[in-house]
């Protein structure tokens, strides 16, 4: 959103004010978002946002454009903190209307509308038609590694599965290209790596399947197909689904990065319905990331998931201020996690982890550093690699709730609630 | 094999060359594939290893078999509060060469306030205790991480090996102690550990110990008991110090040697006192006393390494001696004070005698020598050395030196070169608030051409050795506003100063 900023003063200018605080009255349309700020005045500055621009329009007495009041509105927009509306507020009306008026002037008249309508119709057909021709080209890719067979395939390196990414970058289908990309680790992974192969190229082979038969699978299922090929979730679309409210206690902000791209993982459990969900969020490397959620704390507000998946939300509607988190929640037992996932994969085959709150639970390690979690119910590994010393440290031995992240390969701690305390890990 | 073994040496081949049999696919794979219309090899196998991809993903797997460790025991200190928390994680992770200095401060202060370590911290501070080449701070980590700390240390191999380096071993002195197994079969680095605990409680029986067992150790298994001695040798391990300086093997010899001239009282000290005062004659001419040298004759048993390049034998031989001889025998001998005896070595262009007395100083601890060696007005080149004999000097005396110090690398006014650096280098903290002004005005005021890199190093050591008070800062802040050029390390300093008044007021 700040690339759209004229200057660096603006862009930090803006994110001071990229917080719900100084807003009021804000919503948005798919066309356009607005809002009032308060300001240093008597009155708050009106701001408009047409994102089929995007056009500006602000009160405020600043020559850059975009001011900073609409850049932090797109910013608050992009992190879904503005309600979706059916209609443009009165104050954003009037704008917006002549703003219309003057883009179906040179089309003469009335047809204008249907002429934009069906132009973005071909433009969306153009993009289906293109992944479509990208996940045939896949499919029969991966055949033919099948039938004349995978030996060699852990000496190729990358340069035999590159050029099948860049193709499907190519064919906008950046999900499955991302997918490819991991193949040449598993092809490398040592003894018993065509088992582990073989599992990657079939689960692809699972989503070329269902891309294929699209149109006939539940809507759920459909929207978690086009999302791991790699079709953007809207926002607007995430925010129009059913709003869980509830007080969400932030149990953990994990940072990563991938390509060139910062990825936080926020965990919430909501401390009322005991659901759990994570807000991905991405910035390019080098900029901030999306800092609204801050660990440890609870906040109230209506949280929506992403269609067919339970377990990844953005943040609607908050409803107070962000407060101290005072009771760590209660965890589940391993065997509840396991069936959690279970049902988690039911939903989303190709689901890497999902969040879970374990506890109390016991922490331990072996002498060649790999750690486990265990209760009452049974044991489960932490993924090779990842070594939770602070964890231990933290349990010392006795038992804790863990937020972690649960996936095929065990449970990943991503804090520990010790008594009051919250440990990130 | 399984099924998911088959498919995947199905796969290795080659549905062209090794066809899949659909008839053979049974249990869950089997009912997913035949209810599946017709298709080709590859697209049936693909279908069979998806299923049995996505339950495999589903079903937990299987983790390390080890058991649990028992839980922590309790801890009789409190933890560190957060805000000393979050100062010592930051310190954890500070770039600047003064890093280490403060968190060894942070450190102290948190053992002499009797508090612990927090348990979120603990993996940091270990991690930092088992990769840092400061001892110092590695043992100041150990004497705070508390019951958890060790209880943790206790499950990682890396941050166990600094845990047992910089605690005391624990002894069971009930019964034969040569039955531990850490002494009967445990590393060079265990059996030295152990026995330097031994010692510490029980200096006879490790004696005892030691010398039973000497005639079969390794040269370098001697080599570093003889360290151990080092630390608090006393005339009853002159025994086995003598038996080690007649050794085969050079590397003990000289070590027992190195050892021994800590030992003025040795018999050892004693020839070589005797060797060393032969070689001296003060006479009496023209009013003046004179100290003449005639350089000692080599012997095949000598204990000392060889001469370095440049240096004649026999210079390097005198050298050796009077570093072991005690330093009363040169004023008791020759019935002069240590001022005017180094005069006069200084009159004679006697400098192996000089050099000598500064290692005998610094292994004897004596203040008036040091004092005799630093006042005397020596050859440049020597400064470095004796450098450190500051830090035995009363501190009334010490900024005079320093003062002195400084004027002389200006050749008049104050400046920075090597030797003063030094000379610095070697007082100890906290400086008295004169001593601080002294060198922060020395700092701004210098104009040579070495001052860059001297300006750094003394500004991290106004940062560490400063009083960590608003006084010291306020110094600080006036010299960086009086020089523009050093100003940047001189406010960095400050801020230094600032934040180590921070952390203290954090643990307080």
């Amino acid at each position: 959103m700040l690339s759209l900023s004229p200057d660096a003063s603006s862009t930090a200018a803006a994110r001071k004010l990229a917080t719900p605080v100084p807003w009021g009255s804000t919503g948005a349309t798919d066309a356009a978002v607005w809002g009032l700020c308060a300001g240093s005045g008597k009155s708050p500055y009106v701001t408009v946002v047409d994102l089929t621009g995007p056009a500006y329009s602000c009160s405020c007495p600043s020559r850059k454009f975009p001011c900073k009041h609409a850049l932090a509105l797109l910013v608050l927009w992009s992190q879904g903190q503005v309600a979706a509306a059916v209609e443009p507020a009165e104050f954003a009306r009037t704008w917006l209307a002549g703003r219309a008026a003057r883009a179906a002037r040179p089309a003469t008249s009335a047809a204008a509308e249907p002429v934009d309508e069906a132009a973005a119709a071909r433009r969306v057909t153009a993009r289906a038609d293109r992944v479509a021709a990208g996940v045939a080209d896949l499919q029969r890719w991966l055949r033919d590694q099948v039938t004349h067979g995978l030996a060699g395939a852990d000496r190729a390196g990358y340069r035999h599965f590159e050029p099948v990414a860049g193709r499907l970058v190519d064919a906008q289908a950046p999900g499955l290209a991302d997918t490819v990309r991991t193949l040449p680790a598993a092809a490398a992974s040592g003894e018993g790596w065509p088992a582990r192969l073989l599992e990657e190229l079939a689960l692809l082979h699972l989503l070329t399947t269902a891309h294929a038969r699209l149109d006939e699978l539940p809507d759920g299922l459909a929207a978690v197909v086009r999302r791991r090929i790699g079709f953007p979730t809207r926002a607007a679309d995430v925010l129009a689904t059913p709003a869980h409210r509830d007080t969400w206690a932030v149990l953990s902000v994990h940072d990563s990065s991938q390509d060139r791209l910062s990825v936080r993982r926020v965990h919430l459990h909501g401390t009322t319905s005991a659901r759990d969900v994570a807000v991905v969020s991405f910035a390019a490397a080098g900029q901030p990331l999306d800092a609204s959620l801050m660990a440890g704390t609870t906040l109230d507000a209506d949280v929506h998931t992403y269609p067919g998946d339970p377990f990844r939300a953005l943040v609607g509607q908050r409803h107070g201020e962000p407060a101290r988190l005072t009771a760590p929640p209660a965890g589940v037992t391993l065997r509840d996690a396991a069936r959690r996932w279970a049902d988690a994969l039911t939903a989303d085959p190709w689901a890497a982890a999902i969040p879970v709150v374990l506890g109390p639970a016991l922490v331990g390690v072996d002498g060649h550093g790999a750690f486990w979690v265990q209760d009452d119910t049974g044991r489960l590994p932490v993924p090779l690699g990842v070594q939770p010393w602070t964890a231990l440290a933290v349990a010392g031995g006795r038992p804790v709730v863990l937020a972690v992240d649960y996936g095929a390969a065990g449970a990943t701690p991503r804090a520990v609630l010790a008594g009051e305390e919250l440990v990130a890990l | 094999m399984t099924v998911r073994d088959d498919l995947a040496t199905a796969a290795l081949l080659g549905t062209q060359r090794a066809a899949l049999e659909r008839a053979a696919l049974t249990g869950v794979t089997g009912d997913v594939v035949h209810a599946l219309p017709e298709q080709d090899a590859s697209d049936t196998l693909l279908a069979a290893a998806a299923v049995l991809a996505v339950a495999r993903r589903a079903t937990p797997p299987a983790a390390p078999a080890a058991t649990l460790c028992e839980p922590a025991p309790v801890e009789d200190r409190d933890a560190a509060g957060p805000r000393a928390a979050a100062r010592a994680a930051q310190l954890l992770s500070d770039p600047d060469p003064v890093g280490p200095d403060l968190l060894l401060e942070w450190l102290t202060l948190l053992d002499q306030r009797r508090l612990r370590v927090p348990a979120a911290l603990l993996g940091p501070v270990l991690t930092y205790a088992a990769a840092t080449p400061r001892q110092d701070v590695a043992g100041a980590v150990v004497a705070v991480i508390g019951e958890r700390g060790r209880w943790l240390a206790s499950q990682h191999p890396g941050w166990q090996l600094v845990v047992t380096a910089h605690t005391p071993a624990d002894l069971d002195l009930t019964g034969d102690v040569r039955d531990d197994p850490r002494w009967s079969h445990g590393t060079a680095d265990e059996r030295t550990h152990w026995w330097s605990t031994l010692r510490a409680v029980d200096p006879a029986l490790a004696r005892q110990v030691l010398a039973e067992t000497w005639s079969t150790l390794k040269a370098e298994e001697k080599v570093s008991f003889l360290h151990a001695i080092a630390g608090d040798v006393t005339v009853a391990d002159e025994d086995v110090l003598q038996l080690a300086s007649t050794d085969r093997a050079a590397s003990v010899r000289r070590t027992a040697a190195g050892v021994l001239t800590l030992l003025p009282e040795s018999a050892f000290a004693r020839e070589c006192a005797a060797r060393a005062l032969a070689t001296v004659r003060l006479e009496r001419r023209l009013l003046r006393e004179h100290l003449t040298v005639t350089l000692p004759t080599p012997r095949d048993s000598d204990p000392f390494a060889p001469a370095p390049p440049g240096v004649g034998p026999g210079a390097h031989l005198l050298t050796e001696l009077v570093a072991a001889t005690p330093l009363t025998a040169w004023t008791d001998q020759l019935r002069q004070d240590p001022r005017t005896l180094v005069g006069l070595a200084l009159d004679a262009k006697a400098p192996e005698l000089v050099v000598g007395w500064v290692r005998a100083a610094f292994t004897q601890r004596d203040p008036s020598w040091a004092l005799a060696l630093l006042d005397a007005a020596t050859p440049d080149q020597w400064a470095p050395a004796r450098a450190g004999l500051i830090a035995l000097v009363p501190p009334g005396d010490r900024h005079r030196l320093v003062e002195r110090g400084l004027q002389a690398a200006g050749r008049g006014k104050p400046a920075l070169d090597a030797s003063a650096l030094a000379l610095l280098t070697a007082v100890p903290g906290p400086w008295a608030p004169e001593l601080t002004e002294t060198v922060a005005t020395s700092i701004a005021g210098a104009t040579d051409r070495a001052r860059g890199w001297a300006v750094r190093e003394l500004a991290g050591l106004l940062a560490i050795r400063s009083r960590p008070d608003a006084a010291a800062e306020a110094t600080l802040r006036r010299a960086a506003a009086a020089s523009p050029d050093a100003a940047p390390a001189l406010n960095r300093a400050a801020d230094l100063v600032h934040l180590r008044r921070l952390t203290i007021e954090e643990l307080s």
